[in-house]
């Protein structure tokens, strides 16, 4: 039994109890956010693996009320903050304030909104790149340093993201040390006419439902240990391996569309997320292992946003989701095939 | 309830087999053409090594073994044969898992029916085996069916026709001696030369030079025998002419007798040293005798009675006239004497290796060369041009000046611009320039240059 499975295999009854709790999770967020199952099944995913999620879309999706509704489901603590060009990153992390205690004056260190179990940084390209770079040690370390002091964040830390596709105007593209430090990205789709008319039947003002918290912080913290006891078959752990060194150009077994279109590829960090995220997904799946479909299953969140393309690749109607999503299709789930002389 | 380890292994065991057959197949193929080419090269380039070509078929036997041999190296591991047998059962991965982690509650949720798992096994596919092999395997069959190349003729060709020109030649001596024409000493050289023309061309193609010293030694020994048929000829002539000389008292004059006797003896002093080697059965003493003086002196000593004259000449005649048939007997007999006859004469058949007769030997390269055939003037593309003299027109006898040694004339100085210098006499520019042609100049300068031009030379030159 390889590192990574240590502790055993979780038992059936162990991820039955397991498969009830996310069940309800995505029972509860299916109320809040109607239409989007695959979205609430994807967030969930990145919020099982422990990783940060950023959400992109247009307005007016329920990004927003998404990160709202994980939060009161989940019992965790909350905090939002819009981002905008004039923020500092002391908004985010607290500063030092000058204090008078007893006739001594010091310097009190006051939390800022990111000491938050859940942090809602809605619009994130909005601020300045030396605000979104207070984010880099939060989403890493799970800890801040503030005048050489640091301070660690709540068990468990979330950053959900989202920022908009358009009205690019006085936005800061986040950069890429920032990108690859979100464990998914999503592209929150538009939703149908069935979706709609249960929106506007249901929700007359277009307020939430009100929603209990279903899932505790022991229940959370279970469901974290069991994730990483999902076994992950080194066949499995091979394939993510060449999944991801397959989107580097220079990588020899690499597709041809890769090594014309790709200008750099994926960092370990996500072959890490990749693994993590697909235990968390055969978790949701109940099942005690990964198998390929998970990996395929969460790769174009975990990819898309890791990989920079080259020009041609625009000019040739590529981007990056379908670019991950072709190479899922063409990489094999086994590094060998079936011999042509023997017929399956 | 199946035993999942055991359909992995069978599950391995046939990949390992498609790997086999897959590699193995691509080989023999190979093999087949391979040993179908070597099959081709030896029937028809190297047809002694066609004996030793069964052993090409241990390449068939090793091939099986190489291959086996190959896929140790390269073989499917555990958990590829587990991950593809996975996916075959659409097991989700669990396959995997309890391949590497064994646990005997989720082993139950696996496929229980042993007939999925078998069904999940690969099957062997000899159709494609034999697709891949068979048409290199015909192609290596048929090329068993190819004839060995008959190389004796085609290659033995330039050989025989080395042996059968030395053979030629060497009949061809041998006939000469046997008809007493050449000397001991002409004997000698021919044989050396003859010798070293064998040993040249042993069991090798005649070269060009070969060629042309055996037809240099061909002609030569032609040359001997027709000179002593010419001897014999002009012999016969001879006594021809006195014989008639004897019946028309007084017809010759004395010096026209005397000539004759003369050219007799001289053309039977050649004929007299060898013939017979002075032992001719039937010859009378005294021609016997007459014959060693010719051998000797040159001259016959013919009798001065004119009976024994007369008997003397008839005896001489019959003799040569027998030496003359003899000679053209041998002569037909030998073939290399034959092909020399260029005037037709003769007894000699088979005339196809003849000059311009078209022999397969050789070619027109000897036959006799045509002229008067040449083309037509009018047609050709440089035209006769009458080019003009080599002396300037109008020359001039006036002495222009007299100089010791070769006028200097630098080519900028000779321009027409320069007319002071062009009359300088003392300088000789203007002979130079205007009296002497260019080839003219080089005559002037071989002078100057020579041992003739005078011993005391002023510094400028001039007189």
């Amino acid at each position: 039994m390889n590192e990574t499975n240590a502790g055993g295999l979780l038992t059936p009854e162990e991820v039955t109890a397991a498969r009830e709790v996310i069940d309800r999770l995505l029972g509860g967020l299916g109320r809040a956010i109607l239409g989007q199952d695959q979205l609430l099944r994807l967030a969930v995913t990145c919020i099982l693996a422990r990783g940060h999620l950023l959400l992109e879309g247009l307005p007016g999706l329920g990004k927003t009320e998404l990160v709202k509704s994980l939060s009161t489901l989940m019992h965790l603590s909350f905090r939002r903050v819009q981002f905008t060009p004039d923020l500092l990153p002391g908004d985010i992390v607290g500063s030092p304030i000058l204090e008078e205690q007893d006739g001594t004056r010091r310097l009190v260190f006051h939390k800022g909104p990111i000491f938050a179990n859940l942090l809602l940084a809605d619009e994130i390209n909005r601020a300045t790149p030396k605000t979104q770079s207070a984010l880099l040690e939060a989403m890493q370390e799970r800890r801040v340093t503030v005048m050489g002091e640091t301070h660690q964040l709540p068990q468990p830390f979330f950053v959900l993201a989202t920022q908009n596709p358009i009205e690019l105007e006085g936005t800061y593209p986040l950069p890429e040390a920032q990108l690859d430090r979100f464990t998914f990205k999503i592209n929150v789709e538009g939703i149908g006419a069935d979706t709609l008319q249960q929106i506007i039947t249901k929700r007359r003002h277009g307020e939430p439902p009100v929603l209990e918290p279903i899932v505790s912080g022991d229940d959370l913290a279970q469901l974290f240990e069991q994730v990483d006891r999902v076994h992950l078959p080194e066949a499995v752990a091979n394939y993510i391996a060449r999944l991801v060194s397959a989107t580097h150009a220079r990588y020899e077994d690499s597709p041809e569309f890769v090594k014309q279109f790709v200008r750099f590829g994926a960092s370990p960090r996500a072959a890490i997320a990749l693994a993590n995220t697909s235990r968390a997904a055969a978790l949701i799946a109940g099942k005690p292992n990964v198998g390929f479909d998970e990996v395929k299953f969460v790769a174009p969140s975990v990819l898309s946003h890791r990989i920079i393309l080259d020009y041609a690749a625009r000019m040739d109607g590529w981007d990056n989701i379908s670019l991950i999503r072709e190479l899922v299709q063409t990489v094999p789930q086994v590094g060998r095939e079936i011999p042509a002389d023997v017929r399956v | 309830m199946p035993n999942s380890q055991q359909w992995i292994h069978r599950h391995w065991r046939r990949l390992q087999w498609g790997q086999f057959l897959g590699i193995c197949a691509d080989r023999l193929a190979a093999t087949f053409i391979g040993i179908g080419c070597a099959i081709l090269l030896i029937k028809l380039f190297i047809p002694a090594l066609w004996p030793y070509a069964p052993a090409l078929l241990l390449f068939l036997a090793a091939v099986p073994v190489w291959s086996w041999f190959s896929i140790q190296k390269r073989q499917f591991s555990h958990e590829e044969a587990t991950a593809l047998l996975d996916q075959k059962l659409s097991a989700g991965g669990l396959l995997m898992t309890l391949s590497e982690a064994p646990d005997e509650e989720w082993a139950r949720r696996l496929p229980q029916v042993e007939e999925l798992w078998r069904n999940s096994l690969p099957r062997i596919r000899p159709k494609r085996f034999v697709s891949m092999t068979a048409v290199p395997c015909i192609f290596a069959l048929l090329t068993c069916l190819v004839p060995i190349r008959e190389f004796s003729e085609v290659m033995a060709k330039p050989r025989e026709v080395s042996r059968e020109t030395t053979e030629e030649l060497e009949s061809m001596l041998e006939t000469l001696e046997e008809a007493e024409i050449l000397d001991e000493k002409e004997k000698e050289e021919l044989k050396q030369e003859l010798e070293q023309f064998i040993q040249e061309t042993k069991d090798q193609p005649l070269t060009h030079e070969q060629w042309e010293t055996a037809d240099s030694l061909r002609q030569q020994m032609q040359l001997s025998w027709q000179k002593n048929e010419r001897s014999l000829e002009s012999a016969s002539a001879a006594i021809e002419e006195l014989l008639s000389e004897m019946a028309n008292q007084g017809e010759l004059s004395a010096e026209q007798l005397e000539q004759l006797e003369s050219a007799l003896g001289e053309n039977l002093s050649s004929l007299a040293s060898k013939a017979c080697n002075g032992e001719c059965p039937g010859m009378s003493e005294s021609l016997k005798k007459a014959l060693e003086n010719a051998a000797k002196s040159g001259k016959l000593g013919l009798p001065e009675d004119g009976a024994a004259r007369e008997k003397m000449l008839n005896e001489l005649k019959e003799h040569l006239k027998s030496e003359s048939e003899r000679l053209a007997k041998q002569r037909s007999e030998c073939k290399g004497l034959c092909q020399g006859d260029g005037n037709g004469q003769g007894d000699c058949q088979g005339e196809g290796n003849k000059p311009g007769k078209g022999g397969i030997s050789r070619g027109r390269g000897d036959a006799a060369m045509v002229w008067g055939e040449e083309s037509d003037l009018s047609n050709t593309k440089f035209k006769e041009v009458v080019l003009p003299p080599g002396t300037l027109e109008d020359p001039s006898d006036e002495v222009q000046g007299i100089t010791y040694r070769e006028p200097e004339v630098k080519p900028a100085d000779s321009a027409a611009r320069n007319p002071l210098r062009d009359s300088d006499p003392a300088a000789g520019k203007a002979t130079w320039n205007r009296k002497l042609s260019p080839k003219h100049r080089d005559v002037v300068r071989k002078f100057f240059n020579s041992e003739n031009r005078p011993a005391e030379v002023p510094d400028d030159g001039a007189l």
